[in-house]
């Protein structure tokens, strides 16, 4: 493959990690200004960097590719580390470094009184070096470390108030989830070696690329003996599995909800809009081998279409604003995972870009609102900012008609792009995402309707109302411009009809990305593909207006009556629980690992491990130890008669 | 034979530190009760440019000196040679700049000090290039006598006369058994030169008795069991730069010495596989096992770090057997583990030099006596704990490369067996390298108790950065060295 040297694309992930670095070191002494101006100034940096090499690459017309260094060869497999910028990496990194400046932005406002805001400054910067790793890594290996390093920076953030138990808690949830995924990443990544000698994405695709049938059985290597097909297959749901441990899908989403402990823009950012969607940058950036392995996209198919509708009910009767955003972000996840087992990689990522331009102003909005309610999550006791908070609440407004995919904002297009392939493909999979959009306007609309209508409920310890603190120009700005994107980022791939009726490129980023990651194409008849748009926003319009009218004057009574007993209840009980996944792991999977943990503490542990196989030896060599070391009297004569007598044996031996 | 000026140029990194070393003894005679911290920078830079020199000549072509072939010159300046007198002047320069605050505080700040590094190093480089086995025991000699002043320079301290003597003592023995090994070859050939003895396809019970004395004579210098008696002792009583010194440079000649003449065939080649394969391959068993066991029951780091030093003797044992075995990347695993392991040694040694006490004593260097210096001192807690981890052969660090590379080549060598054995004694070796960053972190410090406090001196920082550099640049970046060590091997013929 041909590609073009480009020797500055390691500033994008250098300044950050050069600002993570300085912050570490110097942040607690330097005053806020210092900080500020590291932050912003290596995160601005790197987005620029950004854009130079996305100019740099248009220009040259090949990827760019910069190799740092051999890290090692073993035998024939070479590892180096190489940055590689091409479109798929481009444009993620366009919204990592644009998305995430505006993020450090708004953090400046919301963290300003925190005693610990350069630690906080110092995280976000390593997120940004970690992440913009990820992204740019040209092999497995390399993504594997920003991969990691992420997750540390993700760990480090939610229980960033580490003082509280609960956070800290927390953090260490999303991390022990997330190294289950992790042991499938290793896995995949390992059984793409053994296959194929390499794991750099150019190789793997020109690799892929010469397979001439996939059912056929391999002769040589360490999977002699398998059809490729079903090698494949395994890396793929390895991979997978990778995948939905870093993209909150089922079984692994249980940390994410409880991520949202973490400081909001952190939510925003990391929890919303860029890490979260690394397991469909990887199933996208690796979509040439799915694509020999069905059976692998139809699971991630499957997962994504059940985890989208799952997330979605459970979104539906949560109270706290925070929890509502982030099950939606799982069920928005489950979309994108359904587009890329459906063989979409364009429209999955298409998906990955809007949703980062609305979530990630959801999630700064409802920043705003519980740092202008002095910290309250709980929409119950909210209501009424719609005056108090016009550019948050219009900001919002409108990144919740995007989410709830009204046309003809960015939502829109990218969710029905996603549920026009399902139809095409796997009609079972279409009722699921058709059902799970109308859920997510709905529970959408309780949410702005709880939170900016009806009468302020926030009331102080003392009854009275509560001052509503207004958001400066640090928080509005990055509200502003993210609405805004969310609002046009739709153009970047309009549908064949739309884009017919406005003489419009159609498809411009499934063609954009054809070089990376070849979409499935989308044959529906022009008529059947308006009556698909038209019955989304009917069926969007339906449910944002149900939601509107049950919660527009906060908490609704008519919604008590219906829980209050019977089917109701129980419905609600199951929702609002989380349908007790929590308690269904704690029983089925946290259960037997306490026993066999206790097992072990108490039986095996001290007496099988530590007695037998530890100490046993451990004293063995301690005791074999002091026996020699009583040769070693200190006494010169008797280390010569020693030297004499070994001297003998290796003499004697030598000449025998 | 006549010399002239010019044939001697390959021979300058070596000669440059003769002048310095001349020069400083001769200042020494005027130079009266002054501070003697000119003399340690007027070795590094002198260290500094040999090194730079030899790096210098690299990919050079060979050049014979005194000889017009390889079976008659006594110096072979060839890119294995250059390697390995950038590495053991690298050894100097880091020990030197580990010397002045500890010479200072030991009372035994003189000049002469750093002329002797200097001459142990010129010695060092001879053995190097040695072509036959007569130059080969002049630079022997050269190394050992300045080492064993070395050794003995803290005269006040009984346990550094003690270990001068014993050292001096055992390295007579041992050099007498070398010296006659040489004599029995000379009998059963007619010839020291290594080229010859390659030659030899078949040998008489005189020639395996005078080589089976020679390997002996190194295996005393590399501290193999069961010829590692006076290790400890010495290495413990020894001013600690010295040790760190003496643990790597002496190792390091006396491995590249061993090399050349196992790639002249030990002899005879026929002899190899049925002879010395398996006494080679129980030195290195025997010396990994003790050397780690013996450093596991140890209370004193010091010391402990000298039976570490035996057993990484024997890891490098490893290398020599499937260099024996004809495996072509053996000898570039082993320097590069000598590289790595100078650095991290040196950077070990650097720290405790920091940590040592002025009324020194063996108290000192136990493990309780480091109780919370992690935290008191960050910068040299994270370097201990980065040069401890090097040790165990973790990654990121050059130490993780070395025993990658060295038990890789014992594999492809068909000696898989020892490369097992290899790993069992990296396994043993983790428990007391990280018993180091236990008591660096997790012990509590004793209330009352006397702690020892960071001496402050720019020299020792600088040495102790760079090995903590070099430590983590060959971890990141091994690819320069590789190719480096590579290049030294090809001009060996391989």
């Amino acid at each position: 493959m041909r590609t073009a040297i480009y020797e500055s694309l390691l500033l994008i992930p250098l300044l950050p990690l050069l600002g993570a670095t300085l912050l570490t070191f110097l942040g607690a002494k330097l005053d806020k200004g210092a900080v500020t101006m590291i932050a912003l100034g290596s995160v601005f940096g790197s987005f620029l960097v950004t854009v130079t090499s996305f100019w740099v690459f248009t220009k040259a017309g090949a990827p760019l590719e910069q190799v740092l260094w051999t890290w090692m060869g073993v035998g024939r497999f070479r590892f180096d580390l190489t940055l590689g910028f091409d479109q798929l990496s481009g444009v993620l990194m366009l919204v990592v470094t644009g998305v995430g400046f505006l993020i450090h932005l708004y953090s400046t406002e919301y963290m300003h009184d925190d005693p610990a805001y350069w630690r906080y400054f110092a995280y976000l910067n390593f997120f940004i070096f970690a992440m913009s790793v990820l992204v740019l890594g040209r092999s497995l290996p390399v993504m594997f470390i920003g991969w990691e390093g992420v997750g540390l920076a993700s760990y480090l953030l939610i229980g960033f108030w580490y003082s509280d138990n609960e956070k800290a808690s927390a953090g260490k949830k999303a991390f022990i989830t997330n190294r289950v995924g992790d042991f499938g990443f290793l896995i995949g990544t390992l059984t793409l070696i053994g296959l194929f000698g390499t794991a750099d994405f150019h190789e793997l695709k020109e690799a892929a690329a010469a397979i001439k049938d996939t059912s056929s059985v391999l002769k040589i290597g360490i999977f002699a003996g398998y059809p490729i097909v079903g090698v494949l297959t395994f890396a793929c749901l390895a991979l997978f599995v990778g995948a939905t441990g870093k993209s909150a899908q089922l079984p692994l989403y249980v940390w994410l909800p409880d991520a949202m402990a973490g400081p909001t823009p952190v939510s925003a950012l990391i929890h919303a809009a860029t890490m979260v969607t690394s397991g469909v940058y990887l199933v996208c950036r690796l979509g040439f081998l799915f694509d020999l392995a069905p059976i692998a996209g139809n699971v991630v198919a499957v997962i994504g279409a059940t985890t989208a509708l799952f997330a979605a009910t459970i979104g539906l009767a949560q109270n706290d604003i925070k929890k509502v955003l982030a099950y939606s972000t799982v069920s928005q996840l489950g979309y994108m995972f359904l587009a890329a087992g459906l063989g979409a990689y364009g429209m999955a990522f298409f998906h990955v870009v809007t949703h980062a331009f609305f979530k990630a102003c959801l999630f700064l909005g409802s920043g705003a609102v519980i740092h202008s309610l002095h910290g309250e999550q709980d929409m119950r006791k909210m209501g009424g900012l719609k005056k108090e908070l016009p550019v948050v609440y219009w900001t919002f407004a409108l990144s919740t008609l995007a989410l709830a995919g009204v046309a003809p904002l960015s939502g829109f297009f990218s969710k029905d792009g996603i549920l026009g392939y399902a139809f095409q493909d796997r009609l079972p999979l279409w009722v699921l995402g058709f059902l799970g959009a109308g859920l997510t306007a709905l529970y959408m609309s309780r949410l702005v309707a709880l939170t900016f209508f009806g009468e302020l409920r926030a009331k102080d310890a003392h009854g009275h109302h509560v001052h509503v603190h207004a958001p400066g120009w640090a928080i509005k700005v990055p509200l502003i411009l993210l609405a805004g994107l969310a609002v046009v980022a739709g153009v970047l791939n309009l549908p064949h009809p739309v884009a017919h009726l406005f003489h419009a490129p159609s498809s411009w980023l499934d063609a954009f990305l054809e070089p990376v990651t070849t979409s499935k194409a989308l044959h529906l008849s022009e008529s059947t593909e308006w009556g698909l748009m038209a019955a989304s926003v009917a069926w969007a319009l339906f449910g944002l207006a149900i939601g509107f009218a049950i919660y527009k004057n906060g908490p609704s009574p008519v919604m008590a009556r219906l829980t209050k007993d019977g089917l109701g209840k129980a419905a609600h009980g199951l929702v609002y629980g989380k349908w007790f996944i929590d308690e269904v792991y704690k029983v089925l999977v946290i259960g037997p690992l306490r026993m066999i943990a206790s097992l072990f503490s108490v039986v095996i542990d001290p007496w099988l491990i530590d007695g037998a196989a530890v100490r046993g030896p451990g004293y063995g060599v301690l005791g074999i130890g002091k026996l020699l070391s009583k040769l070693q009297t200190g006494n010169v004569q008797s280390y010569a008669g020693f030297l004499v007598v070994a001297v003998g044996v290796f003499v004697l031996w030598a000449l025998k | 034979m006549s010399i002239s000026l010019p044939a001697l140029e390959p021979l300058l990194p070596g000669l440059l530190l003769v002048g310095v070393a001349i020069l400083l003894l001769m200042y020494e005679v005027f130079a009266g009760q002054a501070d003697r911290t000119y003399a340690a920078h007027l070795a590094v830079v002198g260290l500094g440019l040999s090194m730079f020199l030899s790096l210098k000549a690299v990919g050079t072509p060979r050049a014979l000196l005194f000889g017009t072939d390889l079976a008659n010159a006594p110096l072979i300046v060839d890119d294995f040679a250059r390697v390995a007198s950038a590495l053991v002047a690298a050894a100097g320069l880091v020990a030197a700049l580990l010397s002045p605050s500890y010479a200072k505080n030991a009372g035994h700040d003189h000049g002469e000090y750093y002329g002797l590094i200097l001459f142990a190093v010129v010695g060092m480089m001879i053995m190097s290039m040695a072509g036959d086995l007569m130059t080969f025991f002049l630079g022997l000699e050269t190394m050992s006598i300045a080492v064993y002043a070395l050794t003995g320079l803290r005269a006040h301290d009984p346990r550094s006369t003690e270990a001068a003597l014993k050292y001096f003592l055992m390295g007579a023995f041992a050099t007498g058994f070398l010296l006659f090994g040489i004599a029995l070859v000379y009998g059963a050939t007619a010839s020291v030169s290594l080229a010859t003895l390659a030659t030899f396809k078949a040998g008489s019970p005189l020639l395996t008795l005078g080589i089976a004395l020679i390997l002996i004579g190194f295996a005393f210098k590399v501290a193999a069991v069961p010829f590692h008696m006076w290790a400890p002792d010495v290495y413990e009583g020894a001013p600690t730069p010295v040790t760190g010194f003496m643990a790597v440079g002496v190792k390091a000649a006396a491995f590249i010495a061993l090399l050349r003449l196992v790639h002249s065939g030990l002899g005879v080649s026929a002899q190899t596989d049925s002879t010395w394969i398996p006494i080679l391959s129980a030195l290195a068993v025997l010396t990994i096992l003790v050397g780690n066991v013996l450093a596991l029951v140890q209370q004193n780091v010091k010391r402990m770090l000298a039976y570490s030093s035996v057993s990484h003797a024997g890891y490098l044992l490893i290398g020599v057997v499937a260099a024996a075995r004809g495996e072509a990347s053996a000898g570039s695993a082993i320097i590069f583990y000598l590289t790595s392991y100078t650095f991290m040694t040196l950077g070990a040694f650097g720290v405790l030099t920091f940590l040592e006490r002025k009324e020194g004593g063996p108290e000192s260097e136990r493990y309780g006596a480091f109780a919370g210096i992690g935290f008191r001192h960050p910068a040299l807690g994270m370097a201990m704990s980065l040069f401890m981890v090097a040790l165990a052969g973790m990654p990121p660090t050059g130490g993780f490369f070395g025993k990658l590379y060295l038990f890789t080549a014992a594999i492809r060598a068909e000696e898989t067996w020892l490369a097992l054995v290899g790993i069992a004694g990296s396994l043993i070796s983790v428990y007391y390298y990280l018993r180091v960053i236990v008591a660096f972190y997790m012990r509590e410090v004793p209330e009352p108790g006397p702690t020892p406090t960071a001496t402050r001196s720019a020299q020792l920082t600088l040495g102790v950065a760079l090995a903590a550099f070099f430590v983590l640049q060959l971890g990141l970046f091994p690819a320069p060295l590789l190719a480096l060590t590579k290049s030294a091997m090809l001009s060996l013929g391989l």
